[in-house]
């Protein structure tokens, strides 16, 4: 029974048939499509590749002298416009007529070109790129190719330089400073940059609504921002500061067409609005990958030099230098044992150019008491703290002498660093005594105890760096021998910050990083506990108080630098940090990138790079 | 289902004492040699896990110290057992007893044993539970920070006594480039790690948190899966109906991104990934009672026992459940191979154990870290280890599986 072919059985299989025929023309279809897809995409290529042929032979002639008519042609540029001087009243005023050039000019290289990506690698996705908003390193590097300031500081020389202003004036007594924007300057969606942009920044910053706490900190001290025709821009000053220059000249300024939202809290909600006067323009974000800028079309000054600056995300640095090798990264930091390694390697050195430099922006690592918690609430628990830790031998073995211990919160090679703050020594027997000395007692269960306290704490380290995860072991055992019961948590960097945002810590291991000259009150001012500020540990010092208000007032070089001389040596007696070390920057870079060599204080600087036109991969 | 068989048996020879259908099926399921040595395996990877404590510690067993009042015996190692300690000997000294307890009631005529074993059940499992909550609430984790071997070396203790690796598995040596990722010698028989921890010791400890893992996670799940599995067979209707759909539900859950969120969450603990594992994992032995249960209410004993009017736990679990057991137990001893790779993975990707907790997954992962050059005598004996013991679990599961297979036991 029911072996027989029914015409039901005869339906079933024409119905079988149709399909199986249906997905093979589907299939075919598909074939066909993609396949006319990689042509035209070809085609494209080689219709790119031949303009950027042309351009090359546009710009050979051009350097033969016959003028074109690009916006700013960076080769027939001149700085002898420029001028510098002291006006009568004793203000100071500067003008540049055409934006500065990088000082090491990669347009005058014979084998110049345009275009090519860069790709490169960033250890943590930011969760937000809004202007302002975001906290990390990350989202910076990104916004430092699309948002512009008034300002740009000359690498090679230190100097603040017009950049979308055209000139600024800067009285005498420091209290004023006037921009003068430049006319051509423009926002990527082609609004004209303007005073009115200028204010609107600065009044969105300064917003107690928005959410930048610690980079507010910096501006607390100008009274207003005014405008006074469409390109002129008035910034006044409460007290004197060392910064003013430097703050107000470096306030990203964003188009007040595209953030100026009906409700300032909006300005929270957002996270990928990102829209700047910049070289580069915000492409895509993808989740988890990677953020791809391309060059803005409309760009008002010189030209960018790539096509798209790709920014991956790889948190694990052994991933990220496979990445650099297969070729798919052009420059990545390398960790002290890789750079060990592959220095050796003469095929890893044919390939790639490797620079060893301490940076004014290489940060430090620390570990930071929470104040507030009973175990670190004084002076002598946390020196003998930082006694109980060989930080010679920390830097020998895990970091192999590539590092130099801090002796407070400023860069080793800055003016700022006091070098008469000694180390605190290596010395277990005399911790014993300071802790004693402190009030702790060896507990019955061998713990050290205080009034009813227990010595026993969470340090709470970032996940994804392998190396704070060995040197939290290494303390803990330390920490151990004493009777300190240290427990290492290791979170995801999100969530780590957002428990400091929120104190939920005792202790925690991170770093800082630097610049040339760091304004201590975003981390040692007492008032910047508040609102999210960055002094998550609580440090209340009067006499450091004191010291950063008058430092920052102090318009006087010499004089500031021994105020923040003594502002070191106060907060490296007080210890609200367990100073670790300043790590050399150790960078490889893929050969195909020219002009990579590294400004002697603030090391490489990517706007100088660019791919000769034979070297160039992605067309 | 042992009386039965044993009924069944009973006329056999009076020299050769009666077998169950059990030690039938354990003995047919020994047979192959690489079952026993995958046995063996399992089994040393647990009593390490249990007695790690006195084979690898820094502290010593005993040690006279000199005091104000002369020279004083301590016992640091003793002093040193955590509450996690002692419970895990309680647990292991509990199935131990019960081992020997059912192996010296064999010979007993079955009525008597049985009552004899009903008591002496009941008296461990009792003494066991009291024990754990006095050690529980009485037990104080004593915190030893000491460096006995730096004390023995300047003198203020001798007559030292160390245990057989005399390293603890975060202690490190005093960090010097010599120190660190040393080879295999006689004094770091696997050699010393990134941080110049002693490698074999951290290999022992290690065990004990795949096999606390795996043992805990499943006996959770078992116990979940039986609870539910047997009422939905046993009911049926809706009890069937809505016990399925919680099934599928708990089925949906990806029980390793649930891991990770709650480690992101409430932070690192070992105890919070064996009762994910539990809570998640029961499904499929419910699902298999499930099905054994329908099957066995059909059959006319337990419509006799039903009839002959006994209470419903004890047709339940008397009667229906050792019959229904045999495939559950069979998919989780597969089970104990996968919750062990779920927390090697865990830690592989740095979100298991707390630091500085040893786990073979942990130590691969430290082994390939960028911090350091990779080290072959570093990475290789954790992943020797994992794959060993989820190569035995299968292994046993598999010829389980074949022994209580009703086609080939004869």
């Amino acid at each position: 029974m029911g072996n027989r072919f029914t015409v039901k059985d005869f339906i079933f299989l024409c119905i079988f048939i149709v399909l199986v025929v249906i997905l093979g023309f589907t299939l075919g279809c598909f074939n066909y499509l993609t396949h006319q897809v990689a042509g035209l995409r070809s085609d494209l290529q080689n219709i790119e590749a031949e303009q950027t042929a042309q351009l090359y032979i546009l710009h050979t002639i051009e350097r033969k002298g016959i003028r074109t008519t690009s916006p700013v042609s960076p080769r027939n540029h001149a700085t002898s416009g420029d001028i510098r001087k002291t006006l009568p009243d004793g203000s100071r005023y500067v003008m540049f007529p055409n934006p500065p050039l990088p000082p090491y000019n990669p347009y005058s290289r014979p084998d110049f070109a345009y275009g090519d990506w860069l790709v490169e690698s960033l250890d943590s996705e930011p969760n937000r790129i809004m202007p302002f908003v975001p906290k990390s390193e990350s989202a910076m590097t990104i916004q430092a190719s699309v948002l512009e300031s008034l300002l740009v500081r000359n690498p090679l020389t230190l100097r603040y330089d017009p950049w979308l202003a055209r000139s600024y004036t800067m009285s005498k007594n420091g209290l004023k400073l006037t921009f003068v924007l430049r006319r051509r300057a423009k926002f990527s969606n082609g609004h004209p940059v303007t005073a009115q942009d200028v204010v609107f920044s600065y009044d969105t910053l300064m917003n107690p609504a928005v959410n930048c706490a610690p980079l507010r900190s910096y501006y607390t001290d100008i009274t207003s921002c005014r405008a006074l025709s469409a390109r002129k821009v008035v910034f006044t000053f409460k007290h004197p500061y060392f910064k003013a220059l430097g703050m107000a000249g470096a306030l990203p300024i964003i188009p007040k067409s595209v953030y100026g939202f009906p409700k300032i809290s909006e300005f929270n909600s957002h996270g990928k609005l990102l829209v700047g006067s910049g070289p580069y323009v915000l492409k895509r974000w993808s989740a988890g990958q990677d953020i791809v800028l391309t060059r803005n079309p409309r760009y008002w000054g010189p030209r960018p030099i790539f096509n798209r600056i790709v920014y991956r995300f790889i948190s694990n640095p052994q991933a990220s230098l496979q990445s650099l090798l297969a070729g798919q990264i052009d420059a990545d930091p390398l960790e002290p044992s890789q750079w060990l390694k592959y220095r050796r390697r003469k095929s890893f050195l044919a390939k790639f150019t490797t620079y060893k430099y301490l940076s004014s922006s290489s940060g430090y690592s620390y570990i930071g008491w929470n104040l507030k918690k009973p175990w670190f609430k004084d002076r002598r628990t946390r020196t003998a703290l930082a006694m109980l830790v060989n930080q010679p031998a920390i830097i020998k073995t895990f970091m192999h002498g590539l590092a130099v211990q801090n002796t407070g919160p400023f860069n080793p090679i800055s003016p700022q660093n006091n070098p008469h703050v000694k180390p605190i020594p290596y010395d277990p027997a005399q911790a014993a005594i300071l802790l004693k000395k402190a009030g702790w007692r060896m507990d019955s269960d061998g713990l050290l105890e205080r009034g009813g306290v227990k010595f026993r704490f969470g340090l709470t380290i970032p996940s994804q760096f392998p190396l704070y995860k060995r040197i939290a072991e290494y303390i803990k055992q330390q920490f151990a021998t004493a009777g300190i019961d240290m427990q290492i948590n290791p979170l995801d960097f999100t969530t780590l910050i957002q428990k400091i945002n929120h104190r939920h810590f005792s202790a925690v291991m991170l770093g800082w990083s630097g610049s040339i000259e760091n304004d201590p009150y975003q981390i040692w001012y007492s008032g910047s506990y508040k609102d999210e500020g960055s002094n998550a540990g609580d440090f209340d010092d009067p006499l450091a108080d004191k010291l950063i208000i008058d430092g920052r007032r102090t318009l006087n070089y010499k004089k500031r630098m021994h105020i923040w001389h003594q502002l070191q040596a106060v907060i490296y007696r007080q210890q609200p940090y367990l100073f670790l070390f300043t790590s050399y920057d150790l960078i490889a870079i893929n050969k195909r990138i020219h002009n990579t060599k590294p400004y002697p204080v603030t090391g490489v600087d990517e706007a100088d790079w660019y791919v000769p036109l034979a070297l160039q991969k992605y067309r | 289902m042992t009386e039965l068989v044993g009924n069944l048996t009973l006329e056999r020879p009076a020299s050769t004492p009666p077998r169950s259908y059990w030690s039938m099926a354990v003995r047919k399921m020994l047979r192959p040699w690489l079952v026993k040595l995958s046995t063996l395996y399992i089994a040393l990877a647990l009593v390490i896990s249990v007695l790690v404590p006195f084979l690898a510690s820094s502290k010593p067993y005993c040690l006279m110290v000199r005091t104000s009042h002369g020279w004083v015996t301590r016992y640091p190692l003793l002093a040193d057992l955590t509450t996690r300690d002692d419970l895990s000997f309680v647990a292991a000294g509990l199935v131990v007893a019960l081992c020997i307890a059912w192996r010296l009631t064999r010979g007993l005529e079955m009525l008597s044993r049985r009552r004899i074993r009903w008591i002496i059940a009941t008296v461990l499992i009792s003494a066991a539970v009291i024990g754990s909550v006095a050690i529980g609430s009485l037990h104080q984790n004593r915190f030893d920070g000491t460096d006995y071997r730096a004390l023995v070396k300047s003198g203020a203790a001798r007559g030292a006594i160390f245990p057989p690796i005399p390293w603890g598995y975060a202690e490190m040596e005093p960090l010097s480039q010599n120190a660190i990722n040393q080879l295999p010698t006689w004094k770091h028989w696997l050699g010393t790690d990134r941080n110049g921890r002693d490698v074999l010791s951290r290999m022992l400890w290690a065990s004990r948190v795949a096999m606390g893992i795996g043992f805990v996670s499943q006996a959770i799940a078992l116990t979940l899966g039986i609870i539910v599995g047997a009422m939905m067979g046993y009911f049926g209707g809706i009890f069937d109906l809505l016990g399925m759909r919680l099934v599928e539900m708990v089925e949906a859950i990806p029980t390793f991104f649930l891991i990770l969120t709650f480690i992101a969450i409430f932070g690192r603990s070992i105890l919070m990934i064996m009762i994910i594992l539990g809570v998640t994992g029961w499904t499929g032995y419910a699902r298999f009672l499930r099905a054994e249960f329908l099957r066995i209410r059909q059959l006319d004993y337990i419509v006799a026992a039903r009839a002959g009017g006994l209470p419903l736990w004890r047709i339940m679990f008397r009667h229906m459940l050792p019959n229904g057991l045999t495939p559950v137990l069979v998919s989780a001893s597969f089970g104990l191979a996968g919750a062990v790779t779920i927390e090697s993975s865990l830690s592989y990707l740095g979100v298991g154990v707390r630091p500085p907790t040893p786990s073979w997954g942990g130590m691969l992962n430290a082994a390939g870290n960028p911090a350091t050059v990779f080290h072959w005598f570093e990475a290789l004996p954790p992943g020797l280890a994992l794959f060993l013991a989820v190569l035995a679990f299968n292994i046993v599961g598999e010829a389980l599986r074949d022994a209580i297979d009703p086609k080939s036991l004869s």
